[in-house]
């Protein structure tokens, strides 16, 4: 055994027939042929399309009351909130807020308070994680697993305590006292990973259930309220996306498309997706599905990829026109405000309502970025 | 290599040229099918998304291969369950040799895996890939290093550095 077996291992990995066509159709059917013959017909239908985008903008303005989107700047337009741009300098794994102040980690185990003033990081810990595991915040505390122990630490005394062992243990999400985790178990044939157990680890009782008994289904929560988490699931019977009723342990299928990212705010789930582009919502129990108008302008291949919430407001990251731009929306009245623009790639944003933090880098091949801080009114 | 980005015929092309090769980072960062195709789709939603003017085919090879881990980065942190799954059995219609070789550099940690990829597929020098991934070349170096070590270990075989 060489190289030469190794060069030709990875030989026969090749993307399947299938995937490129997917990613063929996807993509171009985002973009607009620029053939002579097409550009001509584009023209005829953009002159069209306008007038009808007209009739539309007035409509929806009168509906939503939209704010228009502001005039570009060279770099970035925070508004008019008073705002700094601080940089990290790193890479950013995880961002949360906690008692007033922003955390973040790197992807190997490192805390970092982030320092507003001189807009640096500052290390708090070195914590007993696995690479590019996810941290979660819940009143004080956070949560993580190195893979075989789930810790709880303290964020004020810097201490930390296990709170639940098992092989290949990970937490998924973490609220009002209650942790979702899973053990995932080893295939002897595979040698991989195929089956999961999904638990509930009750913190204020110290009682664990089991949410769902081991199986192949795997569960991919996107956010968890307390009260209900929402996932996308691949199980034997279905998949899509499932809002599962912690009272009642009972998943309920939503929708069968997979869903990019999510986030629950006030009983309602805001989500994106690969297929079907632009921002949307749906009731916890599968009703009132909407899409929510974003300003991004007329660009078939503008993406929501970032959404984050808070209060009446939700925040998202609407890549449009090459660029990525920090939209608020007001939920009840649908009226949107750019915050900031001319963003390459914003890959976190967290908000405590009156401070919204975004991760970004100024192209997403960059492998470091900055901290963009934008006060809110 | 001024091409226009946004038209049909250069996505074709770079969907053709790239897609196995972004395919491969993906799979060897996520250890899942599902997930790795999804993170390739990613990376051309993001040359879309971003009107890019590469200085050559080099750059905008690098480019995507930079975005992939980025991606791939991205979504470890969202799907930690999914992250542990290896090959499905019979996936790939490859021998128990090879399947016993990706296996191994399966188990190595998240960061060897694209270095030894890129260092014995893609046939990167130790700088290019420093240049590619954003670290100092000592640091690709003793990393490349300790991957061959844990791949001696699980192997028994050498690999040299050529």
């Amino acid at each position: 055994m060489n190289k030469e077996i190794l060069r030709s291992a990875f030989d026969d990995i090749r993307a399947s027939d299938e995937l490129t066509q997917r990613i063929i159709n996807s993509i171009t059917r985002k973009n607009i042929p620029q053939t002579y013959a097409v550009k001509y017909y584009r023209q005829l239908i953009i002159g069209f399309a306008s007038l009808i985008l007209v009739a539309s903008v007035v409509g929806i303005c009168f509906n939503y009351n939209f704010s228009p989107p502001l005039p570009k700047e060279p770099y970035i337009n925070f508004a008019n909130h008073e705002s700094s741009i601080g940089g990290s300098g790193g890479d950013v794994c995880e961002m949360f807020l906690s008692g007033g102040s922003m955390y973040y980690t790197d992807y190997q185990d490192k805390l970092y308070r982030f320092n507003s003033p001189t807009k640096a990081g500052e290390t708090v810990s070195t914590l007993e994680i696995s690479y590019a595991s996810r941290v979660f915040e819940d009143r004080g505390f956070i949560y993580y697993s190195n893979a075989s122990t789930i810790f709880q630490r303290d964020i004020g005394k810097n201490t930390s305590v296990p709170l639940v062992s098992g092989k290949n243990i990970g937490v998924n999400a973490v609220r009002n006292g209650l942790i979702l985790y899973t053990l995932a178990f080893k295939d002897d044939t595979s040698g991989g990973f195929t089956e999961f157990e999904y638990h509930i680890f009750d913190l204020a009782s110290y009682k664990d259930e089991v949410l769902f008994a081991r199986s192949k289904d795997s569960w991919n929560f996107l956010d968890f309220d307390g009260e209900t988490a929402v996932a996308d699931a691949f199980t034997r019977n279905d998949s899509g996306l499932f809002a599962i009723d912690m009272a009642t342990r009972t998943p309920k299928n939503l929708l069968n498309l997979s869903v990019h990212e999510g986030k629950i705010l006030n009983g309602i789930f805001y989500y994106t997706s690969h297929d079907e582009p632009g921002l949307w919502r749906i009731g916890l129990n599968g009703n009132g599905m909407s899409q929510i108008p974003v300003p991004d302008t007329n660009d078939p291949s503008a993406f929501v990829g970032r959404i984050t919430g808070y209060g009446d407001y939700l925040y998202v990251a609407d890549c449009f026109d090459g660029e990525n731009n920090i939209i608020q929306i007001n939920l009840q009245t649908h009226q949107t405000t750019i915050l900031a623009e001319g963003l390459g790639s914003v890959w976190k944003l967290c908000t405590d309502g009156k401070t919204l933090y975004a991760y970004d880098t100024k192209s997403p091949a960059d492998m470091h970025g900055d901290i963009t801080v934008i006060p809110l009114s | 290599m001024h091409e226009a980005l946004h038209t049909n015929d250069y996505l074709q092309r770079v969907v053709d040229k790239y897609s196995d090769m972004l395919f491969r980072i993906t799979l060897l960062h996520l250890k899942n099918k599902s997930d790795a195709e999804d993170a390739a789709q990613d990376v051309f939603f993001k040359l879309v998304e971003k009107e890019h003017i590469f200085e050559s085919d080099e750059h905008e090879k690098a480019w995507l291969i930079r975005v992939a881990i980025n991606v791939c980065k991205d979504r470890l942190k969202s799907a930690w369950f999914r992250k542990t799954v290896v090959f499905e059995e019979n996936l790939y219609n490859t021998t128990p040799e090879k399947k016993e070789v990706l296996s191994s550099v399966l188990e190595l940690p998240v960061k060897y895996r694209s270095i030894v990829l890129l260092f014995y597929y893609e046939n990167y020098s130790i700088a290019e890939i420093a240049r590619i991934i954003g670290k100092k070349e000592a640091t690709i170096g003793s990393q490349l290093h300790r991957a061959r070590k844990l791949l001696k270990i699980k192997l028994e075989e050498d690999f040299d550095n050529e």
